[in-house]
């Protein structure tokens, strides 16, 4: 305005309003990112196994325990009164290593062989 | 044009031009300079000429000639002419022109010619002009339409100026509508005929200019932000199957460029050893007591690193040897030795994740100001009746703007109007508002006759004073929005007029405002390593300011480029190794319980079904060491903010004192 007639005046300065935001009610809302790892807790487990045996040698040493017997008359085939009696194992049981028992069982011949 | 003089046949006498002359009217070729050897000559015999121009118009020459019976307009014909006269001393251009059209009569004795000061390379001379004017704050691009980036006329739009064209010299300006860039023409009431002086309001001043203006931009940043851990667990197995993989999308604007996890103590990979031996006494005699067999087998993990372990299982036979006698029998049992245990390895996890962020948000922001005037009422209306509102949209101050790189520079900010640029496009606003106040401003019109001699010394780049105690005030300055001049070889006469706009303001101008420091005291430290409170800055006429806008958008708060402090909003690492360590050793009897169990009946087994969920593996689901880390988004969301601007009253110059007594 130079070269017209200016008045110059006190100027009133004012305040300054801070910028306001628009909001568009339309427009969804945007969550946060979220990374959220292991929260399931897995992991890995291991086994270990160990086993181991040793053997001896003990002496085998059987103990009757009992037995079944039965007589064979044996006649003489020239004179029936002359004859002898012979008493057959038929069954014979006994302990072995750590009381194990054992059977054993005869086929006797029925002519007492 | 000579016309409403006859009743004042002194003054009409006094401006007779009887001793002046003589006029020369000189045909010539575009583009050709006055050389007063060469067009002072008398090509047409010329009976009347005017000269009439109006601002933002063209100068026109109506001559009324001797009909010269030729083709005017032949292709082979001169149209330019030449128009000048000798004021006594020195031979004076008056007007330079292009004929225009078929003249008018042309079978009578006298022919009317008009001729326009049109340059000849008008288009180009205007653009040339234009490219000179786009200057702060009068042009901004970012507020033209794209499609007339190339209209000269835009670097009006802003200014209170009309296009300005000299009728002799067709120099290509414009000119402001209130003050004359070319001085101001003096008339007192001894010049100007008393009855010719007429004043006529125009249209109603504006009161008010109210804009809201919209930038539109798209705030785009990429980059990268590192993250990992170093983290020892238990519960590696899901912490590293979890771990986001490269490429993959994370939403909200983020997305993983690389990744890695790893276990220092490979427990993935950790291998099982198995070992069988066995051997077999050969010999043919024994003897009690000989050993005859050896038998070990083992399965065992090779940890690579610190594991818990327990035994699930453990089991002894001592071996017993004795020949038995008579009444015993001989006992031979095997040294036995049986085990099986449980480990749980820890991992020594390491990871590491780049994160790219890409925002795209669209933002606008809202330059919203009422600029407000006080001018003079010449009648009474309504408060809103004298209010204009203007509504601009911004084109893409993030893209390039006529050819140039994108106005808000880096597209990564918050904001643009607080910005140098920004205040720029605002500046432009408050331009444009100031402009249509100013053009509306001049409402008052005043209309006289003056001499000849005076009239063609009048442009449209002047304003003239016209002193007359019947005005108000006794005075008026205007700015020249048109003028007259003639000669009538019929009468004599010679004479011109003028029209001047005189705006109805109280004057004055705004003071800008340097502000207060808001950190140290002024002079401390060089302007602009501190912000200043009230500041004001003032348009380049001083006739207005305005408050720059501070620069605190209301968003999300995110600054780009993005810091970890800024995008995280929590990133945390849950649990730890020495409470899984806890867990895991108090849930082995559990395990081992559970391992041995041989339940004999319902009861039994619901009990150690129930106890199935508390053994190691289980209990770890509850106690797992995870990483948590929330982001802040950056994309699929906007911002629009509004910019209520504080803009001074706009100080429009006093031309004329309608409010003062007239005598």
């Amino acid at each position: 305005m130079t070269g017209l007639e200016r008045i110059v005046r006190p100027f009133q300065s004012r305040d300054v309003t801070p910028p306001q935001r628009i909001l568009n009610p339309s427009e969804p809302p945007v969550d946060n990112m979220l990374i959220q790892c292991g929260e399931t807790g897995s992991t890995k487990t291991f086994n270990s196994s160990y086993s181991s045996t040793i053997t001896s040698y003990v002496e085998s040493k059987h103990r009757e325990l009992s037995r079944e017997t039965s007589i064979k008359r044996i006649t003489n085939p020239d004179d029936d009164s002359q004859y002898v009696d012979v008493e057959l194992i038929d069954k014979l049981k006994t302990s072995g290593v750590n009381g194990q028992e054992t059977t054993f069982t005869y086929k006797n011949k029925s002519d007492g062989a | 044009m000579n016309a409403n003089f006859t009743d004042q046949a002194s003054l009409r006498a006094r401006l007779r031009f009887e001793s002046i002359g003589p006029f020369y009217f000189a045909w010539a070729d575009k583009n050709e300079t006055f050389d007063r050897a060469v067009h002072t000559r008398i090509d047409e015999d010329i009976f009347k000429f005017d000269i009439d121009h109006s601002e933002g118009d063209f100068a026109t020459l109506t001559a009324i000639v001797r009909n010269p019976r030729i083709g005017l307009l032949a292709p082979s014909r001169r149209v330019w002419a030449w128009l000048s006269w000798q004021n006594g001393a020195d031979f004076v251009p008056l007007f330079y022109g292009r004929l225009v059209g078929v003249p008018t009569d042309i079978n009578q004795e006298l022919v009317t010619l008009v001729f326009t000061a049109r340059p000849a390379d008008f288009v180009a001379l205007k653009a040339a002009k234009a490219e000179t004017l786009k200057v702060r704050p009068y042009y901004d691009p970012i507020w033209i339409n794209p499609d007339a980036l190339d209209d000269p006329d835009t670097v009006l739009e802003a200014r209170s100026a009309l296009w300005s064209i000299d009728r002799v010299t067709h120099a290509v300006d414009i000119s402001d509508v209130l003050v004359g860039e070319d001085g101001i023409e003096d008339f007192h009431p001894d010049e100007v005929p008393y009855d010719s002086v007429k004043i006529n309001l125009g249209e109603t001043p504006l009161r008010s200019v109210s804009v809201d203006a919209t930038i539109n931009w798209t705030q785009q940043a990429s980059g990268a932000l590192q993250f990992g851990l170093d983290v020892a667990t238990y519960t590696g197995q899901s912490l590293i199957s979890d771990w986001p993989k490269p490429g993959a999308s994370l939403g909200g604007g983020w997305t993983v460029v690389a990744a890695s996890a790893r276990d220092l103590n490979d427990v993935e990979n950790v291998d099982t050893v198995n070992c069988t031996v066995n051997w077999q006494n050969q010999e043919k005699k024994h003897a009690t007591g000989d050993t005859m067999s050896v038998s070990i087998s083992s399965s065992v993990p090779i940890m690579r690193g610190p594991y818990l372990y327990t035994d699930l299982m453990r089991k002894f036979q001592t071996g017993v040897i004795d020949e038995g006698g008579p009444d015993s029998d001989p006992i031979n049992i095997p040294a036995t030795q049986e085990s099986t245990g449980l480990y749980v390895p820890l991992w020594q996890v390491q990871t590491s994740m780049t994160l790219k962020y890409d925002a795209n948000r669209p933002r606008k922001e809202h330059a919203r100001f009422t600029l407000v005037t006080d001018v003079q009422d010449i009648v009474t209306l309504a408060e809103d009746a004298d209010v204009l509102a203007i509504s601009l949209d911004s084109q893409d101050v993030g893209s390039e703007v006529a050819g140039g790189p994108p106005p808000i520079g880096y597209l990564g900010r918050r904001s643009y109007l607080p910005t140098d640029r920004g205040r720029w496009s605002l500046e432009y606003l408050i331009a444009q508002a100031r402009a249509h106040l100013l053009i509306r401003s001049r409402c008052v019109e005043i209309t006289f006759a003056c001499s000849f001699e005076r009239a063609i010394a009048l442009t449209c780049r002047k304003n003239g004073r016209l002193f007359d105690d019947r005005l108000p005030g006794g005075q008026a300055l205007g700015k020249i929005v048109g003028y007259k001049f003639g000669v009538d070889g019929g009468n004599g006469v010679a004479i011109g007029s003028v029209t001047v706009g005189c705006a109805i303001g109280y004057g004055g101008a705004v003071q800008e405002q340097p502000g207060d420091p808001s950190y140290a005291a002024e002079g401390y430290m060089a302007r602009g390593y501190q912000a200043y409170r009230n500041v004001e800055v003032a348009l380049p006429a001083s006739d207005v300011s305005y408050a720059p806008p501070i620069d605190a958008p209301n968003d999300d708060g995110l600054t780009f480029p993005l810091s970890k402090r800024q995008a995280v909003v929590r990133e945390q690492v849950h649990g730890s190794a020495d409470a899984q360590g806890g867990a895991i050793e108090a849930s082995f009897p559990i395990d081992i319980e559970v391992n041995n169990a041989q339940p004999q009946n319902v009861n039994e087994q619901n009990r150690i079904a129930a106890l199935q969920s508390q053994t190691t593996t289980e209990i770890l689901k509850g106690n797992a060491v995870w990483y948590d880390l929330e982001l802040k988004p950056v994309a699929g969301m906007s911002f629009e903010t509004a910019y209520d601007i504080a803009v001074s009253q706009l100080k429009v110059p006093k031309m004329i004192d309608l409010e003062a007594a007239s005598s």
